[in-house]
């Protein structure tokens, strides 16, 4: 397993104070939380604070940490020493609320010791049922559309027969619903966590995130295309042929059509029951260069025949 | 780690709770539906509490104020403060992305 390197995880030097350690996880976990983080992979980040702020903040744990050496170095293949005694710490965290399943790494499974689940929630009512479990996946912008099967690997914390909590990877094939927008909550019933009382197992839920995609753009339900066309198809009208997530459709252009024009293809959005969504084509006329002079005669024949000054309104008093 | 395939038949989408299910799901009280009501953030109808219908939209939101309130300190109206900024970066984030997808193809052209 790869070595974590938690003083590095969190910015600070090993002699850092407790202090010091505090305040560098309060401002990395306020700006990586991700449910208000902008940041790229906020979820995976957030995660890697809180599980090195699990450690160095607690005296134990950090003094045990520190006994590992400090000539590792992140990511580095690692095994624990021989003779190490696996600290067999209660699993009471405060409010680890790690997304995605899962509980604490491998390397600090090995460590520490298996954690009597990552995330102990205080029950008001006690269940039969096993706990209902919460997972994130991404899925692309054409799975969102066509919807349909698919395979998808998540990291959920389970109960092995010594009665220890491991990560385990379960491989999960679920029917994705055409149309779905992010933040929408998939239920897998019984897919969840497993009854410590001989009950059924809870649910599995999974929230959607549409990643995003190279040409195409997503608001809510409706695609946005740039659509490059020429100054004769702009000026005079014509069909041309535009890419859509359901397949390629001729499209209608006016003439007289400008840059920035806003076409808009009824339906041709993300899929759904009462109302889909559209699909807007944002044309962009591309002049062709004058590589010849016979270019650049029909260009200037153009300026002398049509007169047209595009800046006439530039500066509005 | 191990593997384990597993096949599954049921994927639930149009999900809707009860007051009750909404509850023991996301672990909270009634008492907590009420102050998001009282805060505007859930619409309720003229309906008593019990009768409201719950969807996929409402366990989002219910889950990220707990995150925040556990993870970052932050009380109830600065959750959902933080959740209204966030969402509104999200829809402007939408429109930079519908821009900058149409600046790039401009400037694709202009190099090639």
């Amino acid at each position: 397993m790869e070595y974590k390197d938690y003083y590095s995880v969190l910015g600070v030097n090993r002699k850092a104070s407790a202090d010091d350690i505090k305040r560098a996880y309060r401002k990395l976990a306020r700006k990586y939380h991700p449910d208000v983080s902008t940041e790229k992979n906020a979820e995976d980040k957030f995660k890697a604070l809180q599980e090195a702020y699990e450690v160095l903040k607690d005296t134990t744990k950090r003094e045990a940490y520190d006994q590992l050496g400090s000539q590792w170095k992140s990511g580095q293949d690692f095994r624990p020493p021989p003779n190490w005694q696996g600290f067999d710490f209660d699993g009471r965290q405060q409010g680890f609320t790690g997304e995605s399943g899962g509980g604490f790494s491998d390397f600090f499974e090995s460590i520490f010791g298996s954690q009597h689940g990552a995330r102990v929630k205080q029950s008001r009512t006690s269940r039969q049922r096993g706990q209902d479990e919460h997972a994130k996946i991404t899925i692309s912008l054409e799975d969102a559309f066509h919807g349909g099967n698919k395979t998808i690997h998540i990291q959920m914390p389970e109960m092995d027969a010594d009665g220890h909590m491991h990560n385990q990877t379960r491989a999960l094939k679920i029917n994705i619903p055409a149309g779905i927008t992010s933040g929408h909550q998939l239920r897998l019933t019984k897919q969840g966590g497993q009854s410590l009382y001989g009950g059924e197992p809870g649910d599995l839920y999974l929230e959607i995130n549409v990643a995003s995609h190279s040409s195409f753009s997503l608001q809510d339900r409706d695609i946005y295309l740039t659509l490059p066309i020429t100054p004769w198809e702009a000026a005079l009208g014509g069909k041309v042929t535009v890419p859509t997530l359901g397949g390629a459709v001729d499209v209608k252009i006016t003439a007289g059509a400008q840059t920035g024009d806003k076409l808009r293809l009824k339906g041709r959005g993300l899929p759904h029951k009462q109302t889909p969504g559209d699909q807007y084509v944002l044309l962009q006329v591309w002049t062709p260069p004058a590589k010849t002079e016979t270019d650049r005669h029909l260009y200037e024949k153009m300026a002398e025949q049509m007169p047209f000054n595009p800046r006439k309104n530039l500066v509005k008093e | 780690m191990t593997k384990r395939e597993l096949i599954i038949i049921s994927v639930e989408r149009d999900l809707e709770f009860s007051l009750e299910e909404l509850c023991q799901l996301c672990e909270i009280t009634p008492d907590f539906i009420q102050e998001l009501i009282d805060y505007g953030t859930i619409e309720a109808n003229q309906y008593p509490l019990a009768a409201l219908r719950f969807n996929s939209e409402h366990v989002r939101l219910i889950r990220r104020i707990l995150h925040l309130e556990q993870d970052l300190q932050v009380n109830l109206p600065g959750a959902l403060l933080a959740i209204d900024l966030k969402n509104e970066i999200e829809r402007m984030q939408m429109e930079i992305d519908i821009l900058k997808k149409y600046w790039a193809s401009a400037q694709h052209y202009s190099r090639s």
